[in-house]
């Protein structure tokens, strides 16, 4: 469980925070919304609450004074009676008017100075209540002194010369205790509209304290009222009254919005406003003026305590929010737990199967949703992922027996190819040597050798294309070769027979450019047919004149194009130490990095003179190899040196005889034979071996060269050196090559076996070669038989 | 050349003494002609004086092998020295026929 919710990187933890921070975002939008609603019905509920209180407060002010106003006018007549009455008069009718309202703290009736002679200068009869008394005394006195020159003041002088009542600004009376007070003063005119007295009434203004104290509705809330000059009538602050006028404490606190505010309430103007109270911090002043007395009336309620239950109610709201966005989590943690549980699962599965575990488990998914198609998916890929691999098995083990194939067809096809060099060790007229690079694994290119009736049969051949399909027509022609040529010594005869079963059955056109060369050991005959192959070269060494020569070839098809082609042989003799050097097209068209070709010149250019093929080959190999540097072999590279060193034998025995064809002859032939072979000192089987191949070659030559009853020669001459003995038997018949006969196959039963042919099997088995031509209309025939190997020792 | 032929212990033996080349093995197969037209019983080739054998020689051989084969009678050799048996191993003849020593 540890981090696993509030791990981010868990897709479960990030849906739920992003839901939770959202619904968030919406409730807490929604309450601040509804906070501010409240708040502006709050402060326009409290503004109406305010103004009525101003309201009533101004009343409760105004009846006050008009009640003193109503006082002191409905007493102007009868002062205006009694001016010629005695003077004690007057002060009765002030007593009156301090008993008539309770609010009237004193009254005077201040006449002009020296009205009244006799009284002196001034007269101003005046009652006040005994504030130290408990019974609400009334007592009188006369007010104006030389030192209370009373007419020069304010409250003498304004309704005097406005002709009307005058509320002083209120002061504070020190006469009787600290008591803030206001004047109303009337003026009495006589008859001619001349001012004689001012009628006053002073009013305290301690109730106004009470009154507004009256007005606090909130715990920290209060109210004061200012004069017409901005003085403060009442405050909490008790300091300020009368003593502090609203600008100067404004100027005090350096307050620039209680000085503008204090220019608003003092002209006249009912209105609200946000301050920033020095006590309450944050508040709200409403204010409204008294029109009677020009003063202005203000409420100030500090804000927070205005809008506590607001915010009360904000806290508790928040409070709940908060409890449900935690009540949220926990269900998210469990809801979204719940439904990622199988994607925990899956994963789990895909790190089985990433580890080779295609069949893992896959979590159990009931709910038909995304999931069900995940877990799908699922097994549609565990169920490729199975069947790829198979596959995939399949073929890497298909690839491995292809390529373990193909080896077997590189090494059966390279079985194919002549690998023993020197070939013929024990022989010192040829030197042979032949060398293959295949481009690919398997080549196309073939080239082959043997000696048979002391003939060289040799062929060099290059397969269209290359790798398999290659290699496979590549041993098709190299078999036809062998079988072909076993039984014919004629070059051109060989491509013809190989061209038409090629030619058959060649659906994908593959062909094969193909030279053969039959070269007669013995004379340095060499015939040879050129089926569309590059021309040999011919290194020739003649009285100490070495000439490079290319061996002039007929242009004639390569085989497997066209069946029935007549292919042309041609014919030359080739002196000793002559090198026939044979190559496909893989050395002329070598590239180099430049894809420059390599070319004849090149090639003529590199080829030595030399005693030894295998040097030829293996300089012309270098010369190739540093023209190409590194660039790859794109074609096979098969060359073939053919070194003739042609024997001057040195007739060692010579012994002749001529029969007629007439088998009666034979014990004269075996004579002959016997006295040969008792030269050569043979044993009596290799004697007998001798006189029964050399008497079926002549009773062959007896039986079928000449017609029935016509006479004619044989001429048999046994030649020996220290090598071989050589017998050539010659006649002038019809041409008849007896080494062309079907071999006899010796494994037959009696039943099968034909009575006949045995006779040509015989020599071939007995004698080391049989060789056949017709040379100047002769039929000759020569058999070979090495003497190393049957003369004892 | 001769060639004689005897009945002895109920085979037909036939003596070769001499070369049988192919001058005389016209005469040869005119000599045993009877044998092999009247094969009646077992057949032993007794070539302990036979020197030399040429083809001709060896079809004789064939031919009395063949016309013996369907009269159910064996063709037995007998005494070939080892240089003559060289030639039959050549032609593949020494599988043909059964040998008595």
């Amino acid at each position: 469980m540890k981090n696993r919710w509030w791990n981010y990187k868990s897709f479960a933890a990030r849906l739920s925070l992003w839901v939770i921070l959202t619904v968030a975002a919406i409730l807490l939008v929604t309450a601040v919304v509804a906070n501010l609603f409240v708040r502006d019905g709050i402060l326009r509920e409290e503004e109406l609450r305010a103004k009525g209180a101003l309201e009533n407060a101004e009343e409760h002010i105004e009846d006050v004074f008009i009640a003193v106003e109503t006082a002191v006018k409905n007493h102007t007549s009868e002062i205006k009676k009694n001016v010629q009455a005695p003077h004690e008069e007057m002060y009765r009718i002030t007593r009156e008017i301090l008993e008539t309202n309770p609010m009237i703290v004193g009254s005077a009736i201040a006449f002009e100075p020296n009205y009244y002679p006799e009284e002196g200068r001034y007269f101003s009869p005046y009652s006040y209540r005994d504030m130290e008394s408990k019974n609400d005394t009334i007592l009188s006195k006369q007010l104006g002194t030389a030192t209370y020159d009373y007419p020069t003041m304010e409250w003498y002088q304004e309704p005097k010369k406005l002709k009307r009542g005058y509320w002083s600004e209120p002061y504070c009376d020190t006469g009787g205790g600290e008591i803030t007070m206001t004047t109303y003063s009337y003026p009495l005119m006589d008859d001619k509209g001349q001012v004689f007295a001012v009628l006053t009434a002073d009013v305290s203004l301690d109730w106004l304290s009470q009154m507004m104290d009256s007005l606090k509705y909130y715990e920290q809330s209060y109210s004061f009222i200012i004069s017409r000059d901005g003085t403060f009538l009442t405050h909490p602050s008790k300091d300020l009254v009368l003593t502090e006028n609203i600008f100067s404490f404004a100027k005090k606190v350096n307050d620039a919005e209680l000085t503008e505010l204090g220019h608003e309430m003092i002209s006249g103007k009912t209105d609200m406003r946000q301050f920033k109270s020095p006590n309450l911090g944050r508040s709200f002043l409403f204010y409204k003026p008294i029109k009677r007395t020009g003063w202005s009336v203000a409420i100030v309620c500090s804000a927070e305590e205005f809008f506590r239950n607001a915010t009360q109610a904000g806290l508790i709201v928040a409070i709940i929010i908060l409890l449900m966005l935690l009540v949220l989590a926990f269900i998210l943690r469990k809801g979204v737990h719940h439904l990622t549980q199988p994607l925990v699962q899956f994963t789990n599965a895909v790190n089985e199967v990433a580890n080779g575990n295609l069949q893992a488990t896959l979590p159990k998914v009931k709910t038909k949703d995304e999931m069900m198609r995940l877990r799908n998916s699922f097994i549609t890929m565990q169920k490729s992922l199975t069947q790829q691999m198979e596959e995939l098995k399949q073929v890497n083990e298909q690839k491995g027996r292809i390529e373990g194939e193909l080896k077997v067809a590189s090494n059966i096809q390279r079985a194919m190819l002549p690998k023993i060099f020197p070939p013929y060790p024990d022989r010192d007229d040829i030197d042979i040597y032949g060398q293959q690079t295949p481009a690919k694994a398997v080549g196309g290119d073939l080239f082959d050798f043997y000696i048979r009736d002391e003939k060289l049969f040799f062929c060099i051949g290059d397969v269209s294309g290359k790798g398999v399909p290659a290699s496979l027509v590549m041993a098709v022609a190299r078999s036809l070769f062998r079988t072909l040529s076993m039984h014919e010594p004629h070059p051109e005869r060989i491509i013809s027979q190989m061209n038409d079963r090629m030619a058959e059955d060649n659906e994908l056109n593959m062909f094969v450019t193909l030279f053969i060369g039959v070269l007669d050991l013995p004379t340095g005959r060499l015939r040879y047919c050129n089926a569309g192959h590059n021309a040999p070269l011919l290194l020739t060494e003649y009285n100490d004149v070495k000439q490079k020569v290319f061996l002039p070839c007929d242009s004639n098809l390569p085989i497997g194009i066209m069946g029935g082609w007549k292919f042309t042989q041609q014919e030359t003799t080739i002196c000793a130490n002559t090198t026939l050097f044979l190559y496909t097209d893989g050395l002329t068209e070598a590239e180099d990095m430049d894809q420059q070709l390599f070319g004849e010149e090149r090639m003529v250019d590199a080829i030595p003179f030399s005693n030894d093929s295998r040097e030829i080959i293996n300089q012309m190999t270098e010369a190739v190899d540093a023209f190409t540097g590194e660039a790859e072999q794109s074609d096979d590279l098969t060359m073939l040196a053919i070194r003739y060193t042609k024997l001057q034998h040195l007739v060692r025995f010579q012994k002749e005889i001529t029969l007629t064809n007439d088998i009666e002859q034979i014990p004269q032939l075996t004579a002959y034979v016997d006295a040969v072979c008792e030269a050569m000192e043979f044993d009596v089987a290799t004697t007998m071996q001798m006189n029964l191949a050399i008497e079926e070659a002549v009773v062959n030559v007896m039986n079928y060269a000449y017609p029935k009853g016509v006479q004619g020669d044989i001429q048999i001459l046994a030649q020996a050196n220290d090598k071989r003995l050589k017998f050539t038997i010659s006649d002038s018949g019809m041409p008849y090559d007896p080494t062309t006969h079907q071999a006899v196959d010796t494994t037959l039963s009696v039943e099968e076996r034909p009575i006949g042919g045995l006779g040509i099997h015989l020599i071939t088995q007995l004698m080391d070669s049989i060789n056949y031509e017709r040379k100047d209309d002769k039929n000759i025939l020569t058999l070979r038989k090495k003497l190393s190997s049957t003369r004892p020792s | 050349m001769t060639t004689t032929i005897k009945e002895e212990n109920n085979y037909q033996v036939v003596y070769f003494d001499g070369r049988l080349d192919t001058a005389v093995s016209t005469q040869v197969q005119k000599d045993i002609q009877p044998l092999v037209d009247d094969i009646k019983s077992d057949v032993i080739l007794d070539c302990e004086k036979l020197q030399y054998i040429s083809s001709s020689g060896l079809r004789i051989f064939l031919g009395i092998l063949k016309n013996a084969k369907p009269t159910g009678h064996h063709v037995y050799i007998r005494n070939l020295s080892n240089d003559l048996r060289q030639v039959f191993t050549i032609t593949g003849f020494i599988n043909l026929f059964e040998f008595k020593d």
